[in-house]
């Protein structure tokens, strides 16, 4: 859940329920955080992996369908 | 339930036998006056902590007493006009994780499944069609959101960083604190963790919830972690255990298992102590000492009764007495880390075999229910409540141990007994929110229906060619949990009133003998390359070139592009070069015959294009493997492994599956009501009960809703 | 009324005769073990400040009451019905808008409650007679001060009939004497003497009525002792209350003879408190440690 608020303006919001709407999202909030989640994964590369092997491998464990 | 449901016989008898004290006691402390003078501390403890209950529960009644008039008319004002559009006052959706609609018709045809038949009869029965690709997270993810999986973005149980070529859990990110404060060795968190649900869409819950429609959600999963919305809900699949795993039990054992590792747990060999014998449970790391490698623990002492089988375990002060093949009750565990925080977690002991050698085995640790570690429900006292009232139970997503029957730490036997006494905790919670939620949704998921077929299928499969001895002994199991679900839902139906009930399940079952490797079909036929020198690969593709690798496959169905931009080590251009690619992949793969047995081992592979529309298509796998009945993914395969064959038998309990073409694994759908749908589908579900309670159905929805004609069962 | 006499030992003291001793009543003999059980636990705290002995006695009594609830109570029926309890609080919270469920929740909630109550007399009906045997035997030695040499105090004799305090008279051993002349108060059919205690010791006043004597034990110490204020005749609460001292015969004329021994307040930091305030608070405070030590359900 967000924890913090944006103001967008009338002509703004409007525009992004239109491609919210277009797009698929079931929400223009939706459709907001995954533009910037991509855009901030695209500047920042935050979104790169950093878990290691290992950590990866443990929170997989026990997963019956795979090995 | 009854109070006399509730206790046990002799409860009752010590209830007869408190009254007479307590008739006593009125007697003595009535009659001489001067008695009054001494109350004692023992006294005072009782009636402080009896009546801080009664005052708290006297506080909250009298505010919810002063402010229910407001609600009430409120909420009947708003109610009586959502209910007015309304077709229905009750919806209560029951899904029996994969159950089959080839075994269901059989067994009603053979009339051992008389509610079955009934909804059959006089309601509906249909095939479900399920999604693409047919697994569990992604068909449940499509069932609570009415979207396809390009707009709920849960393609499998993994998901791929393309940066790394590592897979991830799809449907759930817990990060750690990232913010320290250094003391000593410690490191204090400044924080908490953070979980992020990766699932994106929305349940078909909240809309109802905004609406002032009332829903009791359980065990529905890739509801971890649990959202808000006006209901309650108690997550399911996927929810970690207490060491952050999708299930990690161990096995203590006299013997030495220093050379076995089993999937899924971890074996450890019991220190013998003057006829005691001591071992430990694994726990999580020690979140004030995050880079100390050794986990936190807590110990155990195991003693064998010299004359029987019976053991007694200690564990932190409290004993307990178990016979061979007996589960303890849920044991509550705290892993100390210091400064006083503690990790709360719950296990099940099994004894196993108390001689020649003495071998326990102990569930994986779950997230204590009443003192939640991460929050498992919304709100997060739900979880707590259902364990006040009902005990405490299993949390942890995927509860059923497979992986503990797979490496015979469990025997068929005693993993049934897990699934059962897993099943009836369910049941139990089911009921309970039936009665809490007379309008409105009620939707549960009982998992046991997957979990014993894909365990149990090789006893009704005879091309299975895992050892099948005891194959008679279990050969009904099947038929049994029908039979079983089948009361169920006569059970559901006497008290359901006049709700509609919907019984579905997201896809079916078929038996899995071979295994796939298409890593090292890639390999072998020059799309996936290794380092110089290796000839095989370790897992998550440890030896790939991936400057010379075209495509990899990572999970159960899917298949990717090595695609520049996009991988890190990507070759492949996106647009017409990937899709050129993809096209000559699907007229290879497409028809693939296993030379072994003959037989066709993919029946169709599905272009990402054309199955997903949605804003994150781009996160699907570029091609999803439909394989044919009785092959899937191999085990080696789904992580990433290449090893020399590519068509392998399938050796392990695990024998029946559904991550195949979806065409060949629908779901049910059973109604108490006549359903007019043709070709119903999973993701018809949400738009569906949206409808029937009035609402419009959202345009992002996928789903149609299907018409509830009048007639009920 | 049985015959009475007294001798004069040789320190001047007097001393009660019982000539026909099988009339006489007994101390209990479970009264002075227990008694003496509890001098024996007070003795290494007899000079130090009472606050000490009284937070060792209260620490034992917290513990032991706890104990008692661990193993007398039905601990798992307890632990149900208290997370019946709670879960049905928190149905009130989870569902607040279905009267039905609300309505159910609440009147499980008292029902529980009720049973609860019903489950804790077990032990509760075990510790009362021991809870009243330690605070009677904790009022003895913390409600009063020893007298201390040099005070002066009030010795009061009782009587059953107008006219009989008109002939009582005081035998006083050495180390009491009398500081004022006897205050009668006939319409309280009473008699009063100031008397200073001037050295330390148990002395045995007599109160002589009709040739017979009638003595009272009065304390003059700095260390904590059992003090009996009253000593009267024979009644069921004068067992747990002055169990050290013995009753005065049935047909005698004396109803009671009294020591006004001073109040006594425990003095813990800045504060003055009742020595059962007292208690109960560390009584109270290391029964709640116990509780979770021993994890008992309460």
């Amino acid at each position: 859940m967000p924890g913090h608020r944006i103001k967008l303006n009338d002509e703004l919001m409007e525009k992004v329920k239109q491609c919210a709407a277009k797009a698929g999202y079931s929400s223009p909030e939706e459709f907001v955080i995954h533009t910037l989640e991509k855009e901030v994964a695209r500047v920042l590369s935050s979104e790169a992996q950093d878990d290691t092997e290992e950590e990866v491998k443990k929170r997989l464990r026990g997963l019956g369908y795979i090995e | 339930m009854n109070a006399k449901q509730r206790f046990p016989s002799a409860m009752r008898c010590d209830r007869r036998m408190a009254f007479a004290i307590f008739a006593a006691f009125i007697f003595i402390v009535v009659t001489p006056a001067a008695a009054h003078a001494y109350v004692g501390p023992g006294a005072g403890f009782a009636f402080l902590s009896s009546f801080l209950s009664l005052f708290l529960a006297f506080v909250y009644s009298l505010f919810a007493f002063l402010t229910w008039p407001i609600r009430r008319i409120y909420r009947l004002v708003r109610g009586f006009k959502i209910y007015r559009r309304a077709k229905v006052r009750r919806v209560v959706i029951a899904g029996f994780d994969g159950l089959d609609p080839d075994l269901a018709t059989r067994f009603m045809q053979e009339g051992k499944l008389p509610n079955f038949a009934r909804l059959k009869d006089t309601g509906t029965f249909h095939r479900l069609a399920t999604t693409c690709p047919p697994i569990s997270p992604v068909a449940w993810s499509t069932f609570m959101t009415g979207v396809n999986p390009g707009k709920h973005n849960i393609y499998d149980f993994l998901a791929r960083e393309p940066g790394s070529y590592l897979p991830f859990l799809s449907s759930a990110r817990i990060r750690d604190v990232k913010k320290r404060l250094k003391a000593g060795r410690y490191k204090l968190p400044l924080g908490k963790p953070q979980v992020k649900l990766l699932r994106k869409g929305i349940p078909f819950w909240h809309f109802l919830g905004k609406a002032g429609i009332f829903s009791s959600v359980i065990r529905v999963p890739i509801t971890f972690p649990p959202e808000k919305f006006a209901g309650v809900l108690l997550s399911g699949m996927c929810v970690p255990d207490l060491q952050g795993s999708q299930g990690t039990f161990s096995f203590h054992s006299t013997r030495d298992l220093s050379d076995e590792k089993p999937e899924g747990g971890q074996c450890l060999r019991f220190q013998s102590d003057n006829g005691r014998f001591r071992s430990h449970i694994p726990g999580p790391e020690n979140p004030l000492r995050p880079d100390e490698k050794a986990p936190l623990r807590v110990d155990f002492t195991v003693t064998l009764d010299s004359a029987s089988d019976r053991v007694e375990i200690e564990i932190r002060g409290r004993r307990f007495q178990l016979r061979p093949g007996e589960y303890s009750d849920w044991v509550e565990l705290e892993f100390e880390a210091g400064f006083g925080v503690r990790a709360r977690g719950i296990c099940r002991f099994y004894l196993k075999q108390a001689r020649p050698d003495l071998e326990i085995y102990v569930s994986p640790v779950n997230i204590d229910p009443s003192r939640p570690a991460l929050p498992i429900s919304h709100p997060l006292i739900y979880s707590v409540y259902l364990s006040k009232l009902l005990g405490r139970y299993a949390t942890l997503g995927l509860a059923e141990d497979t992986w503990a029957l797979n490496e015979e730490c469990l025997d068929e036997e005693a993993f049934l007994k897990q699934c059962y006494l897993i099943h009836d905790e369910r049941t139990r919670m089911f009921f309970d929110a039936l009665e809490k939620t007379p309008r409105g949704a009620c939707v549960c998921v009982f998992d046991i229906t997957d979990r014993v077929q894909h365990m149990f299928w090789r006893f009704i499969d005879e091309s299975h060619r895992a050892e099948n001895q005891e194959m008679s002994r279990y050969q009904g199991v099947i038929e049994d949990l029908y039979r079983h679900m089948d009361a169920l839902v006569g059970r559901i139906l006497s008290q359901i009133g006049n709700g509609v009930l919907i019984v579905l399940s997201d896809h079916g079952f078929k038996a899995f003998s071979r295994g796939v490797n298409l890593n090292t079909w890639l390999r072998q036929n020059g799309y996936l390359a290794l380092k110089e020198g290796f000839e095989q690969s370790a897992e998550w593709f440890a030896a790939v070139d991936w400057d010379r690798t075209r495509a990899y496959a990572m999970g159960l169905n899917g298949l990717y592009i090595n695609q520049k931009g996009r991988e890190r080590g990507g070759i492949i251009a996106p647009g017409e070069a990937t899709r050129s690619l993809k096209q000559e992949l699907r007229e290879k793969l497409e028809g693939l015959v296993d030379r072994e047995t003959g037989k066709v081992a993919i029946s169709r592979v599905f272009d990402s294009e054309a199955v997903f529309s949605g804003p994150y298509h781009e996160n699907a796998p570029d091609l999803v493997i439909g394989y044919a009945p009785t092959y899937r993914a191999g085990w080696d395969s789904v992580k990433g492994k290449i090893t020399g064959t590519v068509f392998e038998d399938n050796q392990k309990a695990w024998s029946g599956d559904h991550c195949i073409d979806p065409r060949m694994v629908p779901g049910v759908l059973f109604s108490n009501r006549r359903l007019e749908c043709d070709h119903p589908a999973i993701m018809d579900v949400a738009p569906s009960v949206l409808d029937w309670f009035g609402l419009p159905v959202p345009p992002h929805m996928d789903g149609r809703p299907w018409t509830l004609a009048s007639e009920k069962v | 009324m049985p015959e009475l006499s007294y001798t004069t030992a040789n320190d001047g003291s007097i001393v009660e005769g019982y000539p026909h001793r099988a009339h006489a009543p007994q101390r209990s003999a479970f009264l002075t073990l227990i008694s003496g059980a509890f001098d024996l636990f007070f003795r290494p705290f007899r000079a130090a400040n009472p606050a000490y002995a009284l937070v060792a006695i209260s620490f034992v009594v917290g513990v032991a009451a706890m104990l008692v609830f661990r193993y007398a109570s039905n601990q798992r029926a307890m632990r149900r019905i208290k997370n019946r309890i709670h879960a049905h609080i928190l149905e009130v919270r989870l569902f607040p808008d279905q009267l039905g469920v609300v309505s159910r929740a609440y009147a499980r909630v008292v029902r529980y409650t009720f049973l609860y109550l019903v489950y804790t007399l077990q032990p509760l009906l075990i510790l009362l007679l021991p809870m009243l045997i330690v605070l009677a035997q904790l009022n003895l030695r913390f409600s009063r001060l020893p007298l201390r040499p040099g005070d002066s105090f009030i010795l009061k004799a009782k009587f059953t009939h107008p006219g009989t305090d008109a002939a009582a008279s005081l035998r006083l051993p050495l180390g009491l004497a009398l500081t004022a002349p006897p205050l009668h108060i006939p319409i309280l059919r009473e008699v009063d003497w100031r008397i200073r205690a001037n050295t330390e010791g148990s002395f045995w006043p007599a109160v002589m009525v009709a040739g017979n004597a009638f003595t009272k034990r009065v304390v003059v110490s700095s260390d904590l002792a059992a003090l009996y204020v009253k000593r009267e005749r024979r009644s069921w609460l004068n067992w747990f209350s002055a169990p050290g001292e013995r009753t005065l015969p049935a047909a005698t004329p004396l109803r009671a003879i009294e020591v006004n021994y001073a109040r006594r307040a425990i003095h813990a930091g800045p504060f003055e408190i009742e020595w059962w305030v007292f208690f109960l608070i560390v009584a109270f405070a290391s029964g709640l440690v116990a509780k979770v030590i021993l994890r008992v359900e309460l």
